[in-house]
Parts: structure tokens; sequence; C-alpha cells
């Protein structure tokens, strides 16, 4: 796996990491009986071993303000990160061997159960962060960045539209009230080749799509396709109940006759009707497109199909934030639980100086 | 129309990276608020005086409850170590500054053989290093691991100062109690009783008491005095012999705490007996115990020379003469004369000579059926030097063993005897040794139940009826090496002056010169 292919990379902090622990435990089996009593961690071995853990958990801490400096390009970050994280591992069982292989009062348990959850979260991101950008590789490809996939799908939506606009004329009124998308219009407007006129239409871009085979990568509809006009009502009318709403959820946006409060109300109620959406899944999405393929024409086909990639689009971005939040969720919790342990351990050192 | 990497890059936002991603705006806030909390945490640690309940490694024992919260200091001097395994906590100034918080205004703490042990050994003792705190209120702090006994006494040559003095018992190694070679045998039970009260126990514990087993003298209840029947109504078997049980002379006293004990030895404390439950068996009375059978004809038990010799004049011709004439008449005395005298007087007469046969004649024999004639002038006879404490250099409590049948440790008590004991044959050897017997189960019957190892202990406690510990301080103390003393009852009756009284002379069944 992962590791072995990089053990080159790993094995100096490994070794390092093994022979603190081994070294450590034997020493203070030694001395303990040496001097016959149970180990403890005013001992000189308890010390020193404390000592280098104590230094193994600064230098964790490190890790942070590296960031800062990067421009003094301190060792690169790889040989951060691995000796980060066996050292770091290593930090454990030395504080347990420190202890003397006890926990002590509640304030030694405190430290020890907060350098638990720190070990154990710090494992947990180290093992998603092996898997699951492989996995995200393979199973989202219209994977984007996180932070804009609200701006893409507007951008989506857009197209969408406009792709429905030049196929079969402007959304017929009476259907359901589509939002303000102006703004984002104006922004992708040197993005999107769109020609004023249904007859110099060359092609569409619908989305994102960041797949790398020229097959997929172009998304575009025969100019000299004649549509069906009959189809267009229908594809309108499903297009703002189901497709948009379900594209969209989740983001704030003005239907342009109601304040701010109550649009955001609307919003609400959107992505509740959304949560219902007969296209929530994979499979649903999978049903209900080939429905709506059935029930239009055949020259509707490859309007249908655009249609329902930018809605799988959609359900592989929300895969993606949910991978996302797994993938870089911990690090809050591992981050700010290290900064408890740093300041306590500086309590610890006191205290146990003081009380030795 | 095919998308470009320009048209596609211009979907995203250009500057996206500069916006606050959620995860780092959680990371950042939870930190601060990690920040807050641990400084927080950490000034109420140093600053609260309930930060100590956190900052202890455990709850301190009864005796120093108090300063559970704030009493820190009181133990730990700031900077120097307590545990003398701590990184310069071995250093003698260091040991010797901690053990001052203990020893004086506190405790007053005795030594422990300082004479006989090599200089540093001592001064290399912490007081934490045996006293473990902060294990629980619970816990004893004379609870005193095994292991710390055995770093001197395992290997004695090392720290005794006269390694000559190696070869008594008391400086044997010992190592632990369970394992054969782990600990010597008592010594205490080496030496023969020092009593001099003549005694046979395997009689006594015969029906009826005879001298021989199924003798004729076996005494019923109906034959001992009416008024001493109640005590042995209960104790008759089918042949309406009395068969006596040990509580019948040997009553358990108070349980006694502390060095409460001690006091009856009238000595300091001593190592060999420091305890903290101690329950010993109150010492033998004559008049509860004896008197039953062994009614003197009148004469009271325990008589001193003045009190004596006061009956023996009382009762002598002189007085008795006198005393006559104060009880009868003119006409009546003159009887005495020519012997014809009324048979009041006689009576009278007849009692008073009895009296005094019981202390002149039979007085001597009645004593010396128990105890030795004393060499001492000023001594009717010899102190009874009964022990109530037999093990010198361990304490033993009777209350903790309640459980325990006599007969499980003193079998030797009820052992089968077709000894004959006359105690009217001075020199009888065999009940001599009877009497000086220690009945006293050895080293090998406290290990049937007390068991060092935890495992073997639980594993037996399923056979055997009961198990203990077997630790050190079951049974031993430090803090002193005060000459070791047995504990003893029953003093030598003294004489007032020192000149040998015809009394004495006639319990010694000596003839008057």
């Amino acid at each position: 796996m992962l590791l072995v292919r990089k053990l080159k990379l790993h094995i100096g902090s490994i070794v390092l990491a093994v022979a603190l622990v081994v070294g450590g435990a034997i020493w203070q089996a030694w001395f303990s009986q040496q001097a016959n009593r149970s180990p403890t961690g005013s001992s000189v071995p308890g010390i020193i071993i404390g000592s280098v853990a104590a230094g193994i958990i600064l230098f964790e801490l490190l890790l942070w303000p590296r960031k800062w400096l990067r421009r003094f390009r301190l060792f690169p970050t790889k040989y951060w990160m691995v000796a980060h994280i066996w050292l770091g591992l290593a930090t454990g069982p030395l504080a347990y061997i420190h202890s003397g292989y006890r926990l002590g009062g509640t304030f030694t348990m405190i430290l020890m159960g907060l350098l638990f959850f720190i070990l154990l979260s710090g494992i947990y991101g180290w093992v998603i962060q092996m898997v699951l950008p492989k996995w995200m590789l393979g199973n989202l490809p219209y994977e984007t960045i996180t932070g804009q996939i609200d701006d893409v799908s507007i951008q989506a939506a857009l197209n969408a539209r406009r792709m429905l606009t030049v196929a079969y004329g402007p959304k017929p009124d009476g259907l359901r009230k589509l939002p303000i998308l102006d703004n984002f219009a104006s922004e992708m407007s040197g993005a999107v080749a769109v020609k004023n006129g249904r007859q110099e239409v060359k092609a569409i871009v619908i989305g994102a799509v960041q797949r790398r085979d020229s097959k997929t990568s172009r998304n575009e509809i025969d100019a000299g396709i004649e549509f069906d006009a009959a189809d267009g009502r229908e594809l309108w009318r499903q297009y703002a109940a189901v497709i948009e709403p379900f594209m969209l959820r989740g983001i704030a946006l003005s239907y342009g006759d109601v304040s701010k409060t109550h649009a955001s109300k609307t919003q609400a109620s959107q992505n509740d009707a959304s949560f219902n959406s007969p296209v929530k899944t994979r499979q649903k999405m999978i049903d209900w497109f080939s429905m709506l393929r059935d029930s239009h024409s055949v020259t509707a086909r490859p309007i249908v199909e655009r249609l329902e990639k930018l809605i799988e689009q959609r359900l592989q971005y929300d895969a993606q934030r949910r991978a996302q939040s797994w993938l870089h969720g911990w690090i809050a919790f591992h981050a700010s639980v290290s900064v408890v342990l740093g300041v306590l351990l500086v309590a610890h050192i006191v205290l146990a100086l003081k009380y030795m | 129309m095919q998308e470009n990497g320009r048209q596609r890059a211009a979907k995203i936002e250009r500057f996206y990276h500069k916006a606050l991603d959620q995860f780092i705006y959680r990371k950042r806030w939870l930190s601060l608020l990690s920040l807050f909390v641990g400084i927080s945490y950490s000034a109420w640690l140093l600053l609260s005086s309930d930060g100590a309940l956190h900052v202890t490694t455990g709850e301190l024992s009864q005796p120093h409850f108090a300063w559970n919260k704030t009493g820190c200091e009181n133990c730990h001097l700031p900077n120097i170590p307590i545990r003398t395994d701590a990184w310069g906590g071995e250093r003698i100034e260091n040991i010797a500054k901690n053990n001052n918080q203990c020893n004086g205004a506190c405790h007053a703490v005795t030594g422990h053989f300082e004479a006989n042990t090599k200089t540093g050994v001592l001064e290399s003792e912490s007081c934490s290093t045996c006293h473990r705190e902060h294990l629980g209120f619970d816990r004893s702090l004379v609870e005193v691991y095994d292991v710390e006994c055995a770093r001197c006494h395992a290997d004695m040559a090392s720290v005794a100062l006269v390694p000559a003095a190696l070869n008594s018992n008391a400086l044997k190694p010992v190592s632990n109690f369970s394992s054969e070679n782990g600990h010597p045998e008592f010594a205490s039970l080496k030496i023969p009783d020092p009593g001099t009260i003549r005694f046979s126990h395997a009689q006594h514990m015969r029906p009826g008491q005879p001298k021989s087993p199924n003798g004729a003298d076996a005494k019923k209840l109906d034959m001992i005095p009416e008024k001493f029947r109640g005590l042995y109504q209960y104790r008759v078997d089918a042949n309406k012999l009395i068969q006596l049980t040990c509580s019948d002379c040997h009553a358990r006293d108070v349980e006694l705490r502390g060095y409460e004990g001690l006091e009856l030895a009238d000595s300091k404390p001593t190592a060999s007996v420091q305890t903290t439950n101690h329950m010993l068996y109150k010492p033998l009375d004559f008049d509860k115990h004896c008197v039953g059978c062994h009614d003197l004809d009148g004469l009271p038990h325990g008589l001193d020379r003045d009190e004596m010799n006061q009956a023996i004049q009382e009762l002598n011709p002189l007085k008795t003469l006198e005393y006559l004439k104060t009880r009868f008449k003119e006409p009546e005395l003159d009887s005495l004369a020519d012997g014809k005298m009324s048979k009041e007087m006689k009576d009278e007469i007849d009692s008073r000579k009895q009296r005094l046969d019981a202390i002149l004649v039979n007085g001597g024999i009645t004593c010396k059926k128990c105890h030795e004639p004393s060499s001492e002038l000023n001594s009717i006879v010899a102190p009874s030097n009964l022990k109530r404490q037999w093990l010198r250099d361990a304490s033993f409590t009777h209350g903790a063993h309640l459980m325990v049948s006599c007969k499980d440790c003193h079998a030797e008590a009820y052992k089968a005897s077709n000894e004959v004991f006359d105690s009217e044959m001075v020199g009888n050897k065999k009940s001599e040794e009877e009497s000086n017997q220690v009945m006293i189960a050895g080293l090998a019957k406290c290990r049937e139940c007390h068991i060092q190892d935890a495992q073997l202990r639980s594993q037996k406690f399923a056979t055997l009826k009961h198990v203990a510990t077997a630790d050190c301080v079951d049974c031993h103390r430090y803090h002193s090496d005060s000459p070791r003393k047995s504990i003893t009852v029953g003093a030598a009756v003294p004489f007032a002056s020192g000149s040998m009284s015809d009394v004495h002379r006639f319990l010694a069944n000596e003839k008057s010169p």
C-alpha cells in the first residue's frame, strides 16, 4: 500500500519512534528493578522519558506555526508529516511509560485522555486521508473545488437554462418560479460560448466536468437538430419543479419579489422539497430520467441526457462534500485538543517539579 | 464547441483560496476556545485550593485526610523530591529534610536497631518509602509492602553492623513468609515455658479430670461444692463427669488498641508488640477458675506474709484462749483445765485447730500442688511467670483468629495422654515436661492459612476454610529497637521483711529449727 511504497520515507521515523518506546520501557523497567520500587514519573528515566514525550508534543505542535514560516523553506512538508505521524504515535506509549504505567490523579488522567483522543483522531485522519482521496479519484469524476461547489452548481443551472432556452425558447409562463441568477450569468459570459439566436448555437457547456477524456469533456448539441416544441413545456416544467431545485439546494438565492428573510424561508422550503426529490439518489435519478426520456420525443433525448448528467454531477458534489468533511473535519478536533494538551502540559511540568 | 482550460478556469472564483474554508474556520475557533479552556484550567489548578484535588494522585489516608485540599506543603517541600527513587530524592540531605516534615511536631519516630546497623543504611530510609500515601482514605499507612522489609532482611550481612550476630535467629535472612526458607521458625516458641505453675492440660481436658485416663478419681458435678456447681452444670457429659473447655479458664480480655496492651508489661512500647488491635487473654484467677475443684479448706488464695501470720496468730492457742474468754463465761472456762468442756466449746476449739492445720499442715502441700516454693527469702512461692504474650518479635491477636478453633493451633493441649499426673510427686519428670511445654503450633500451622501469593490464596480459598494474607506487617512492626521483653503476669508474693517466717518454712516443707 501507500506506506509500503513510501517505506523509505517512513523508515527513519519508524525506527526512531520504536527505539524511543522500547528503549524507554527497558530503561524504566531496569531502573525500577534496581530501585526495588514500582516505576514512576519522577525517577531519572521517568523524567527523561517524560521530557522526550513533551519535546515530541512540542514538535508536533510546531506543525502549525510552520505553515506561517513556509517562506523560510524549512524541511519539506512530507518529512514533517512523516515525523509528525510516527513520533506522534510514540508519545502515547512514552507518556504511559513515563507515568509508571499508571493514570494517576484527575489531572494526569485528563492529560492521558486528551493524548489518547489526539492519537485516535490522528490515526483516523491518517487512515482516512490514505483511503478517501483514492476512492474519490475513482468514484467522483465531477469533483471540483469544494468551496466552489455552490458557484459551479449555479453556473450549471445557468447553462441548463440557456440550453433549454436555446432548444425550446424561454420558460413558459405559469410554471414554477426560478431564482434570479443574472449576476452569475454576467460572470460566466466569457466562459460560455453562447451566441444570440437559436440558429447560431454551436455548442453549450453545461458544467465543470473535469474528466480528462475528450469524449465526455465536451457537451455539445448539434445545431442542426429540430427540437419538438411539444417537449419544451414539459421539460421546462420538470426542470423548474425538480431539476433546478435539486441542483441549487442549500444555496441562498433570491426570487426577486420577496424580502431577503422571506427568500431564505422560500429557499429553505425548497430545500425541504429537494429532500423529497425524486432524484435524490443515483438509482432514483436513473429511474426518473428514464421515465422522462420515454415520455418525450427522440429529439429531446440529448437534452434529457445532459440534464441527467447535471443531476449526477450534483449528486457527486454532495458525495464530495461528505468526503471532504470526513477528510478535514477531524483536523479541527485534533488541533484544538492538541492546543489544550500543550497548555496543560506546561501546567503539568510546573506542578510535577514542585510536588515531585 | 469544446471547453478550453481558460473557460473552465473562469468558472472558479479567482481568489477562492483566500476565502475562509469552513474547516479552517472551525479549526481556528475551536483552537482559540481550547486555548482559553486550557489556560483557565491551568490557572485553576495552580491558584485554587480545589485544584489540589485534581493534581493529587490519590486521596490521602485517614490520618492525613484534613490536608487533602490545602496541605500539600505539609509533606511536599517545594522542588525537593519526596520519593527516594525520584531524581535527586536519594540524596541524604533531601531524605533528612523530608523525614523532618514527619518526625517533629507530628510524629515522634523511634529508630530501628540503630546500634546494630551500618552507617548510612537508616539515613537513606525515607518515611515515604514504606508509608505510601495517596492510596485512598481507607488505606492504612502501616500496611508496608513486604519488599520494603526484605530489602534489608533478605540480606542482613549487608546492613547489620556485627556480622557475627547473623547466627542469631533475629538476623536470619527473611525474604517472605510462605516459602520454606523464607522465614525462620518462631524463636520464641523454642524457649521452654518459664511459668512455674505445675499444670497438666491433658488431665484437665479429660472428662472428670482424673489423674490417669478413666481414673476412678474423675470428678462428677455433685462432688464439687454446691456453690460452684452452677459454673459447670452445662459441662457435664453423659456420665455426669465434668468436661472442661478452654474458655472455662481462658477468658478473652477486652480488645486493646495501639499501645494500651503494652502497659501491661510496664514497659515502653516495643516494635515487637505494636499493633492496632491487640487481644490477649485475661490472667488466670484461682478464685474463678480453680477454686471449684481446688478448695483450700477456707484458706484464702494469695495471702501475703502479713495476712498469713495474722491468720496463724489468730488461731494459735494463746489467742484461742483469749477468744474463748470473750465467748464463754467463767464457770465454763474452768472446764478447760479438767477437760470436761461443753460441746459448744469443744467444737469451737476443734474448728480453730482445723483452720490452723489448714495453714500449717495442709497449706504447704496445697500450695505446692501447683506452685514452686520460692528460693527467695521474702517469697512464699515462686513467681508464676505466666506469659500473656508468647511471641516476642511479633504481635499476635486472638481477636483476628476467633473463627479458628482453639484446637487448630493448640493441639498439644488436647493430646490424649496416658501419663499419670501426680502433683504431689515433686520431681515427676513427665509432668514437668508437660508443664513446661509451649502448646502453640509453629510456623507450618500459620502457613496453612496465611498465604502470601494472592493468586494461590484465592485458589485455596475454595478449599480451605480460612485464608489470610501473609504480609510482614501482619505480625511485625518497625519503629523500635527496645529490648525484647516478655509480658508476664503473676509476680512473686513479696514478704514485708527479709527473714524467713514460720509459715514460709511450713510451705517449704521445712522443719522448724
